[in-house]
């Protein structure tokens, strides 16, 4: 689970899912301890109770899919903001009123998800992820009037792709 | 359009566990390197795309200034003795960039995306193309080591 730049802490389904199967299987695991001695031994494997094996094994899946490709969200609303990065004060265009524009950081293999508004007012826009391959979703790289179409001032647009392992830019597409 | 030279462009870091260097550095750093304009692109396109810059030659609008880390006054704070991996990332338009790290050793691992063997290189500099990201080693010197990079602005024409 990572925050996005608003501060969401998103999950799959594929985590959520794990991670109530790890529960029950916890909670089952007790109940089992609880009940009265059986009549007879229990079955072993590997010098161990099955149900204990089973339930370390269901554990450590969802320990294992709980750290692993998660999804990372972003909200950005792109906007005219005024900046003097070397002492000339000009207007610039900021995301989330800010500017320098914030980093992404995500793992190889996560989910990216942006939300973009375009609050611009006079221009459309769209963003291109700088040497990510977009293998499957060549809709999501960003080259307005190629591969989508430009998001208009006041519209909305979702960029939602695997990614690759390269750091890179991420900007506006040229 | 170009909206990133107005602005609208950072880094997107991508950590991967399985690189040849992975676990081998400290600490990371992310140093983004642009040229700088004044004026918006609306205008220099503009100019640039108008006949009578085709007719004296076609020349690219000149940078006004080159920024690290969207800033001409950039300070980053290191320690000697930890070795840091330093992601350079050039996020300008036009300008390539050459990168040294005076007084300090560093060594080239991943050239655009690409890992490679490690390669020393001080004396010689890391050259970045715009849109182009290079990730080095680094292990800072002397207690009073203050200076990260120096970066040399070379355009071509």
């Amino acid at each position: 689970m990572w925050a996005s730049a608003t501060g969401e802490y998103r999950l799959s389904f594929l985590q959520l899912y794990s991670l109530s199967c790890g529960i029950c299987h916890r909670l089952i695991m007790c109940a089992y301890k609880s009940t009265a001695a059986l009549p007879c031994a229990p079955v072993k494997f590997l010098h161990l109770p099955v149900a204990t094996m089973l339930s370390l094994v269901l554990s450590f899946l969802t320990f294992v899919i709980l750290v692993c490709a998660k999804t990372v969200t972003y909200d950005w609303e792109i906007t005219w903001v005024t900046a003097s990065p070397d002492g000339f004060t000009r207007p610039v265009i900021g995301i989330n009123g800010e500017w320098p524009c914030p980093t992404v950081e995500v793992d190889v293999g996560d989910r990216l998800v942006v939300h973009v508004t375009n609050s611009l007012g006079n221009q459309s826009t769209s963003l291109h992820w700088h040497g990510q391959n977009q293998r499957g979703t060549p809709f999501m790289d960003g080259t307005s009037g190629v591969a989508q179409c430009p998001i208009p001032p006041g519209s909305h647009f979702t960029y939602d792709f695997t990614v690759k392992a390269r750091s890179s830019p991420y900007t506006r597409t040229h | 359009m170009g909206q990133f030279p107005d602005g609208l462009r950072g880094p997107l870091i991508v950590h991967d566990s399985a690189a040849p260097f992975a676990g081998k550095y400290d600490k990371e750093l992310t140093i983004t390197l642009s040229d700088w304009y004044h004026k918006q692109m609306p205008e220099l396109l503009g100019s640039y795309e108008s006949t009578s810059n085709a007719n004296a030659g076609g020349q690219e609008p000149v940078p006004d200034a080159n920024l690290i880390n969207d800033s001409i006054n950039t300070q980053i704070p290191v320690e000697p003795g930890k070795s840091y991996l330093i992601r350079i990332i050039n996020v300008g338009n036009f300008a390539g960039q050459a990168v040294y790290f005076d007084g300090h050793p560093f060594t080239a691992v991943e050239v655009d995306g690409v890992y490679v063997d490690a390669t020393t290189l001080a004396p010689r500099t890391f050259a970045l193309p715009p849109g182009n990201v290079g990730a080095s080693l680094s292990t800072p010197r002397t207690r009073l080591a203050r200076t990260l990079p120096s970066t040399q602005r070379s355009m071509s024409t």
